[in-house]
């Protein structure tokens, strides 16, 4: 099999090389390359149907590789069924097995490899308790509430104490209000295993929250991979400069180029008001203004362009309206291909 | 209040006394009468006697032995078989669809018209299998002619039919598992055999005892099949209770015993009808919901 002494080139963590799956005549993945350091979580993140979760499923093996090479540890698993590439995976539905309890949902994996009875035991107390599911072992999967199920599913990955951890939107079928209370839990847990994580999510405050680094995916190909900051502040393409942040990137018409201008950004005066050196402005009616609490969202529609959003402590005073930026704050993109164009600096150091 | 609810369930009531409740209560009447040629078809109060008769017939107990043994064999093979086929046809195969159409067709034939069939294909000596026995120098078999082999014959004929009812039922069962549960089992480690002991099993269970169930109803109340294939030869040892019944009435024109054997396999029949879906409440229960 793989894995030879000189196959092993030292690296600890995951790495992608050049991985692709084709079927038929649609590529889901496409060259993807990445690494994903011991102890990093990672998240993929993309719209449905970007090959996020293909991603994901190519590395556990669950599909097969087209080209390319997948390596944990230092050696290719490309090769190697899923059983024994020591990979755990939180699936979306969390897969439990509905005929067993709790505890035998965790169990399985251990006896199925022959670990003996009273180490079996060990690692379920352990893992019960570090994942508070003590009173709930002879549950069956349908007498569980959601979190109670993502609980054991995460449980029955942590116990088998594997190379590398994938999930694949394992927060999806929580509700919302549990999803921000687990985030802060869930990244704890995941750095905890020391292990490289891979997470796959649509949810970008999923992403930005949990990750360390974030891959993001379209049409099976890597956009930009780097911390939310960067991707936030120093997006490679329009794609993910829109797919990050809410509300959403503006976006001006300027002939050939796009400005990309992030709603916080954008600043309100009355119309007519004199624009400062090194601002530009346009002019425009108010559409409308959503009230977050802290914020306002005014949306303002100007003449040859989509509405504006204008993220703003105040609402508005008038119904006319001047939206202004620093030039030096917006990004440019060829209006055609959407690649990032030069000539725009970080729009945050000024 | 309460009589709204009876109301209400009359319709369905009167059609359960009507088609039910009805036939049976007066068969119940019928095996307490004498009602043969002797006594000019009309029925002469006999009290129990007809019980004791039944109780004392061998006939009944060996067409009973020979009932339950067909029934189990069938039953048990036709499961087995059909757990084989529902696997094979859930699997990703080119051409499933016209598979499962073509493995369906056995079921769809009219029994009498598949055992004619089977009749001829067990024929001694010009039957397709005692040529080819002849043509490979070996000697006939006597499927329809030896009371240890005929009954076999009867289950062989019957597996064929029923084995793709079984399969369908399986199959359905097998469309609810998840493939993620595959897929999560494979990465706990199971091997493609242990996941069909783990996972495939224990689910299917449901349906294996619905599947059961209906199989055993059926088997146990066997007639069309014996009566074309075999008439309960030889020398009555293929013989089922129904067909004996059926004897009783339209050959020996004795209605009051024919009843009386008819209730007496039914409540053989009920016996394990009941067993086997109280089993399958049990497991049900056991297993919970599918997620």
């Amino acid at each position: 099999m793989s894995g030879s002494i000189s196959d092993d080139d030292g690296f600890k963590g995951l790495e992608l090389r050049q991985l692709s799956r084709r079927v038929d005549n649609h590529t889901l993945v496409d060259q993807l390359s990445l690494t994903v350091a011991a102890g990093e979580i990672l998240a993929v993140l993309g719209p449905s149907g970007c090959g996020k979760s293909s991603t994901l499923r190519l590395i556990a093996g669950l599909d097969p590789v087209s080209s390319g090479d997948i390596r944990l540890g230092g050696r290719s698993i490309t090769a190697l069924p899923p059983a024994e590439r020591q990979v755990a995976m939180v699936f979306q539905s969390y897969a439990l097995f509905p005929h067993l309890s709790v505890e035998r949902n965790l169990s399985l994996g251990l006896e199925l490899r022959g670990v003996d009875k009273a180490e079996i035991k060990r690692e379920l107390d352990q893992v019960l308790t570090l994942m508070q599911l003590e009173g709930l072992r002879q549950r069956k999967p349908a007498e569980l509430s959601g979190g109670q199920r993502q609980r054991v599913a995460l449980a029955r990955a942590l116990i088998r104490r594997p190379a590398l951890f994938l999930l694949d939107e394992p927060m999806s079928n929580l509700d919302a209000q549990l999803r921000d209370n687990l985030r802060a839990e869930l990244r704890t847990l995941l750095r905890s295993t020391g292990v490289p994580v891979v997470y796959v999510t649509h949810d970008q405050h999923e992403a930005m929250g949990l990750a360390d680094r974030i891959a993001v995916l379209r049409e099976g190909r890597l956009q930009q991979l780097g911390s939310a900051e960067t991707l936030y502040r120093d997006p490679a393409n329009r794609f993910v400069a829109r797919f990050l942040g809410s509300p959403s990137i503006n976006l001006i018409e300027r002939g050939a180029t796009q400005l990309g201008l992030r709603p916080e950004l954008l600043e309100l005066a009355d119309a007519g008001s004199a624009v400062p050196a090194g601002w530009e402005a346009l002019e425009g009616q108010l559409s409308h203004s959503e009230w977050l609490g802290d914020r306002v969202i005014t949306h303002v529609q100007c003449p040859g362009q989509a509405t504006l959003k204008v993220l703003s402590r105040e609402a508005p005073a008038s119904e006319t309206l001047q939206v202004r930026w620093r030039k030096s704050q917006a990004l440019h993109f060829d209006a055609r291909s959407g690649e990032r164009l030069p000539g725009s600096s970080d729009p945050h150091t000024v | 209040m309460r009589w709204r609810l009876w109301l209400l369930m009359a319709p369905a009531l009167a059609l359960l006394l009507a088609v039910f409740a009805a036939p049976l209560l007066h068969y119940l009447w019928l095996s307490t009468q004498a009602q043969t040629v002797l006594t000019g078809l009309r029925p002469q109060p006999i009290g129990a006697q007809q019980w004791l008769r039944l109780w004392n017939d061998g006939r009944f107990w060996q067409d009973t032995w020979q009932t339950l043994r067909f029934s189990a064999a069938s039953v048990s093979l036709e499961m087995l078989l059909g757990l084989v086929v529902a696997l094979l046809l859930n699997q990703p195969l080119r051409g499933r669809a016209l598979l499962r159409t073509i493995s369906l067709l056995p079921w769809a034939l009219p029994t009498t018209v598949m055992a004619l069939g089977w009749r001829w294909i067990f024929n001694d000596p010009y039957g397709p299998i005692n040529r080819l026995l002849a043509w490979l120098g070996l000697g006939a078999i006597p499927f329809l002619s030896n009371p240890a082999i005929t009954w076999m014959a009867a289950v062989g004929a019957d597996t064929w039919k029923t084995t793709p009812f079984v399969a369908l039922l399986l199959l359905a069962g097998l469309q609810t598992i998840p493939a993620d549960l595959y897929e999560a089992a494979a990465l706990e480690g199971a091997t493609p055999w242990q996941a069909l002991q783990r996972i495939t099993l224990p689910l299917l269970t449901p349906y294996v005892l619905i599947a059961l169930l209906f199989r055993l109803a059926q088997a146990l109340g066997v007639f069309d099949l014996i009566q074309v294939l075999t008439g309960g030869g030889p020398a009555g040892s293929t013989e089922s209770l129904a067909l004996y019944a059926y004897l009783n009435a339209m050959r020996f024109l004795d209605f009051g015993y024919s009843a009386t054997l008819l209730l007496g396999s039914f409540a053989i029949l009920l016996l394990l009808c009941s067993t086997a879906a109280l089993a399958w409440r049990w497991s049900s229960r056991l297993q919970g919901e599918l997620r």
